[in-house]
């Protein structure tokens, strides 16, 4: 077990070096500059900027430079922002992105998880019906159309819940966020556990459990939980996928300063290192939490435990 | 019967099962009394585990049930779940056909047994575990401790057979219904298992249920015996006599598929012309050796070593083993899918390339197979008509249409089809059909040889018998040779003028049909043919209980890789593995095989 | 499952499953309206009206879905979201059908040292995370709707090249394909008989699978600003747009989001009700 977690974490480091690698070659192959605006500079100006973001020097030394200050955590200054380097403006937007995300998981996983054992429980009833088809839903409509949706319905029509990121703060105007982001996964989620838990309770050790007199209670719980909710593991990995790029979506319609929005915005301005930041720490963030969703899934089933 | 039923255990009385308009169980009735065995019989679709599922309470919820199940009188037909749990374990348990699938394989096995009586509250913590262990060493589990914290994967299938055993008694229920109980193990294991039940019915005086489609294990399980067919009562009586003398000839197609050969015809004798070529196939040294990677490290096991053989014209070879014997391994690499395979096959004195591949089209069609799994062995996406036409296109291509059409025509009748079959697809024929449309596949080559790996395994009795007489049909007319892969010593009896038997990847010993019922040499020999348990019946001595399973192919014993199961075993057998002696009509690989008698 | 076999699932499913054909006349209702629709307006998706912005649904100047606040017709525009839309999924799928299909087929065929090679370059590319580096990509290249459909394109045939490869692999195991090899059939023959038929239904199932996926990546990117660009229109920007209108006009919020969420709801029905079909253990 010691020895296949230790093959997997080290089997991550050259995915992580590709990541840093693929993507500071594509920003440096980018067709015109970053400094490219509408004012002609003069030579020595240009030349000045150049040399302060070492863009004079040959493309293996910047990478090298780049890849020790990023091992350091630093990314470098800001394209735009150049009173502020990429990594403050990181750790600014770092703390609201975290919250949203975790909270959306949880209320995912929360959710999706009842409604999908109810669901599986009470198969081919009204309740099985509608689960199934609010999972639909939530698989169908992305989170482009929930999240302005939500705003029209909640905020503009029935005014019960702010539109916007409201500065003096409170608790409501996490909510519409957290569900538009959860959504989708929610019905991800929710059928992937209903299916799962339908194909146990099929499965030939659930008629032992039954042919042994064990209470339907007790079977659910102690023999088909497990295995029902294992396949959910591998999901795990496109869920934060989901979550994270979702993020970007929801933070930028309800005017949350995350880092979803910061990464439009680099995106819109041309803001290449920060760009370029925010790929590889999100790049690192998602095959990092894959890695864990492997590893519990070792510690989880016997059969690969073993081995 | 009214007055018998009166103080049966169980009665079932006019127990129908149907879904939609398919009645599959019709109006069965029968009885079972306090420590008795009854043993419900059929083939596959007969209605035999519909109607142990139907006791239970386990059909599923689409299928219609009429009739009673009368469990000390009272009718738990159609119960709902609260009465039924009241009998399930304690009063009546079941074990199933497929150990694997029937055990939680995220749960220890100690846990499952612990589960049932903390459950039914007949037991608290302590008290639970202490019961649970020892019922594991009751079923003759080695290591208890140890297996009690293990999960399903990490035991053998004899061992997880047990296993099941245990929970099915821990409740100490009065009836035992076991369905197909043997039917996934091999044969030798398959005795021990039988043994077991048998034991611990007599221990506890618990009534059995035995469901079946093998004649041969209700010989020492049982004191009744009850044939259905279609869901219907075709034939019962005492289990000896309606062995002795079957009266429908559905019954007897099982007891002779069951082994039941030993009061049957005698062993075919070798037949085969003088004057002919001598050797059609010539195997040397064959040794096929796998690279198996376990835990990130890599391991090389022999499935077959350093094995030869040969084949004369019109003659028919058996290779016996159980599962990893290596069997078909050595099946595969003769014909050339083997790339792993090294050593020299030659064909009528030609040496052929190791892979099929690279073999001339003359030598190629000399040389067919028939697997195990017939439908499997059909192109899904092809017409029959189109998969027996399929070599003609190859080999003849010069030939027309028409004349195709009317080739494929003869041999749908040859292998005993119609020609309509032609236009059918695999998945909409029966097995037995499917495995005449891969024999005609073959036949239509005109090979000299026929290997057959495992032909009949996968088909009921009946059906099994059939495809057996057309193989030796063929035989006959052209003095085809068949190379017959089996684990079935009847199959043997009825179809081999020579056997060679295989254990672990080796040879252990090479004799004339007839010799092998009679005198076998090796110990191993000896065990196989004491696990067909209708053979059994001719030894006055009870089976000499065989222990163990076989040994991990990965990790072979020192020595003679049969020693740790042996019950000749000396202290030689543990270090030096034997040599193959050639023993004027046989051969044979044992250290004791001079000394020893094991003629039945 | 065979492609015959496929297709006689597809007849029967006329029968037995209602969604899965109400998902398939609306996708090609939806492919007529939106191909027609725009040449029977007499307004174009780009020409601004300074004077009717805003209108809400009329009639009377054939504004069926509104104006937007540059007084475009936004009938016709959601219409050519939906052209984009459609076109991504056909792309998507040529991708999937041509690159994925082909690799996985030639990956599981020749197996051995050929297969890992091939199959470790899926999996390197599967870990990377690839919504960031095609946003990464539309940041420094020039925004086209071909560079959509090259970022779509490189994501979108992974899955496929791992689902056939691991199907051609078994079916190579399957004893029919060992009874031809016996036989004399040659390797390429064996491929195109008795292989290529049997992929059938897979690859059918699986390249609808992805389509929503494909859709999902456009309209995500267009939305964000990434994507189609001003003047033209996809339902991704019209989302946006509506998004940022919505209290004075609803309607703009309204009609691409709801056509949108529909053709995606058609995709995932089609794709899950051809599963359904073809899982051995659902047919009775």
């Amino acid at each position: 077990m010691l020895r296949y977690a230790l093959m997997r974490v080290v089997g991550a480091i050259p995915t992580l070096f590709l990541v840093v690698l693929v993507a500071f070659i594509m920003v440096r192959a980018a067709p015109g500059g970053p400094f490219d605006t509408d004012r002609v500079l003069p030579a020595e100006v240009a030349a000045n900027i150049e040399r302060a973001y070492h863009l004079d020097e040959p493309l293996p030394q910047q990478f090298r430079r780049y890849l020790t200050g990023v091992l350091r955590g630093d990314f470098g200054p800001s394209f735009r922002y150049s009173d502020y380097s990429v990594a403050e403006l990181i750790r600014g937007a770092l703390p609201v992105s975290v919250k949203l995300g975790v909270l959306a998981m949880a209320l995912a996983l929360c959710a999706g998880i009842s409604a999908g054992l109810v669901a599986a429980l009470r198969r081919n009833t009204l309740t099985d019906r509608v689960v199934s088809a609010i999972a639909m839903t939530g698989v169908s409509v992305p989170v482009i159309v929930i999240a302005p949706l939500l705003v029209l319905f909640f905020a503009v029509q029935l005014g019960w819940l702010p539109a916007g990121w409201s500065s003096s703060g409170g608790g409501s105007r996490w909510i519409m966020p957290i569900i538009a982001l959860a959504l989708p996964q929610i019905g991800f989620i929710a059928r992937i556990t209903r299916s799962s838990m339908i194909e146990v309770l099929e499965s030939e050790f659930i008629r032992t459990a039954r042919a042994q007199g064990l209470a339907t209670a007790t079977i659910v719980r102690y023999h088909a939980m497990k295995p029902a909710l294992l396949p959910l593991l591998s999901y795990l990995g496109p869920a934060i996928a989901g979550i994270v790029t979702g993020a970007i979506v929801v933070e930028q319609i309800f005017g949350i300063p995350g880092l979803g929005r910061l990464f439009v915005q680099g995106a819109q301005n041309r803001d290449f290192t920060l760009v370029l930041g925010l790929v590889i720490l999100y790049a690192t963030v998602i095959i990092l939490l894959n890695l864990v969703v492997d590893l519990l899934y070792g510690v989880l089933d016997p059969r690969v435990r073993r081995t | 019967m009214t007055t018998a039923a009166r103080n049966a255990l169980l009665e079932v009385r006019e127990l129908s099962v149907s879904y939609g308009d398919n009645v599959v169980v019709d109006k069965l009735s029968f009885a079972i009394h306090a420590s008795e065995a009854l043993s419900l019989a059929g083939e596959s679709g007969s209605g035999k585990s519909q109607t142990a599922l139907a006791i239970m309470g386990l059909l599923p919820p689409n299928a219609k049930v009429s009739g009673e199940v009368l469990f000390e009188g009272r009718n738990l037909l159609g119960a709902g779940n609260t009465l039924l749990n009241e009998y399930r374990a304690r009063r009546m348990a079941m074990v199933f056909q497929d150990p694997m699938a029937a055990l939680n394989p995220y749960v220890t096995i100690g846990n499952q047994l612990r589960r049932i009586l903390l459950n039914h509250g007949l037991a608290d913590g302590a008290e639970a575990t202490r019961r649970a262990l020892a019922m594991l060493k009751r079923v003759g589990l080695p290591d208890a401790e140890r297996q009690y914290r293990a999960y399903p994967h990490e035991l053998s299938g004899g061992m997880r057979q047990r296993a099941l055993i245990a929970s099915a008694l821990i409740a100490e229920p009065q009836l035992l219904i076991a369905d197909e109980p043997t039917t996934a193990l091999d044969v030798t294991v398959q005795a021990q298992i039988l043994q077991l039940i048998a034991e611990l019915r007599r221990e506890n005086n618990i009534a059995l249920l035995l469901i079946t489609h093998d004649l041969g294990v209700v010989w020492t399980n049982s004191e009744r015996l009850m044939v259905i067919d279609k869901g219907r009562l075709i034939e019962q009586g005492a289990t000896r006599e309606v062995l002795a003398n079957p009266s429908q000839p559905r019954t007897v197609q099982m007891v002779t598929a069951a082994g039941g050969f030993l009061s049957a015809s005698a062993p075919r004798q070798a037949t085969s012309p003088d004057g002919r070529p001598k050797e059609l196939l010539e195997v040397k040294n064959l040794t096929v050796t796998f690279t198996e990677r376990t835990g990130g490290r890599r391991k090389r096991l022999h499935a077959v070593q350093d094995i030869s053989l040969s084949i004369r014209p019109g003659e028919t070879v058996a290779i016996v083993g159980e599962s990893g014997s290596g069997k078909s391994s050595l099946a595969r690499a003769v014909v050339g899918l083997l790339p792993e395979a090294a050593g020299t096959v030659s064909l009528l004195g030609t040496n052929l390339h190791r892979m099929v591949g690279s073999r001339t089209k003359s030598i190629r069609r000399q040389m067919q197979m028939v697997f195990q799994d017939p439908v499997a062995s059909l192109d899904p996406a092809m017409s029959t008509g189109s998969i027996i036409a399929e070599p003609l296109l190859v080999h003849e291509p010069s030939m027309s249409r028409a004349g195709r059409e009317r080739a494929v025509a003869e041999m749908l009748v040859r292998v005993g089809l119609t020609a309509d079959l032609k236009v059918r697809y695999a998945h909409e024929l029966s097995g037995g059909q499917a495995q005449r449309v891969a024999i005609a596949r073959a036949l239509i080559m005109k090979p000299a040889i026929l290997i057959c790996d495992e032909a009949v395994a996968a088909l009921d009795s009946s059906v099994r018998q059939e495809i057996l007489g057309l193989l030796q049909a063929e035989q006959q007319r052209s003095s085809l040779s068949l190379l017959v892969i089996t684990h079935d010593l009847s199959v043997v009896q009825q179809m081999s003028h020579r056997v060679m038997i295989m254990y672990m990847g080796r040879l252990i010993e090479m004799t004339g049909s007839h010799e092998l019922f009679r005198r076998p040499r090796h110990p191993y020999t000896r065990l196989l043919l004491d696990s067909v348990p209708l053979a059994r019946r001719s030894r006055a001595a009870d089976l000499a209980a065989a222990t163990g399973e076989p040994a991990s192919i990965l990790n072979p014993p020192a020595g003679c890789v049969f020693h740790p199961r042996c019950a000749h075993m000396i202290d030689r057998c543990r270090e030096e593995s034997p040599q193959l002696e050639h023993t004027g009509t046989g051969a044979v690989a044992c250290h004791r095989a001079a000394e020893l008698d094991l003629s039945s | 499952m065979s492609g015959r076999a496929a297709l006689l699932l597809f007849a029967n499913a006329a029968r037995s499953n209602r969604v899965l054909v109400a998902s398939v006349v609306t996708i090609m209702l939806l492919a007529v309206v939106a191909i027609v629709g725009p040449l029977l307006s007499p307004h174009s998706h780009i020409t601004t009206n300074l004077d009717a912005r805003l209108l809400a649904p009329t009639l009377s100047s054939w504004h069926l879905f509104g104006t937007d606040d540059l007084g475009r017709d936004l009938f016709v525009r959601t219409l050519a979201g939906a052209q984009v839309t459609l076109l991504v999924a056909i792309v998507a799928s040529a991708v999937s059908l041509l690159i994925g299909v082909t690799y996985g087929a030639v990956a599981g065929f020749f197996g051995g040292a050929v297969d890992a090679v091939m199959m470790r370059l899926v999996d390197v590319l599967y870990a990377l995370p690839f919504t960031f580096f095609v946003i990464l990509l539309m940041v420094v290249f020039e925004r086209s709707l071909l560079l959509v459909f090259i970022a779509i394109g490189a994501v979108n045939w992974l899955d496929m090249a791992r689902i056939v490869r691991g199907q051609t692999l078994s079916l190579k195991e399957r004893e029919f394909v060992q009874a031809a090899r016996l036989i004399g059939v040659s390797r390429l023959a064996i491929v195109l008989r008795h292989i290529t038929p049997n992929l059938l239904g897979t690859v059918i199932v699986y390249v609808t699978l992805t389509i929503p996926q494909a859709i999902l990546m456009e309209s995500f990117l267009s939305f964000l600003g990434l994507g189609v660009q001003e003047p033209d229109a996809s339902l991704g920007t019209l989302v946006n747009a509506g998004a940022g209108h919505m209290e004075q006009a609803s309607w703009m919020l309204l009609a691409p989001a709801t056509l949108l969420a529909l053709i995606l709801f058609c995709f995932n029905f089609l794709g899950d009700g051809l599963r359904d079909l073809t899982d051995p253990r659902k047919q009775k």
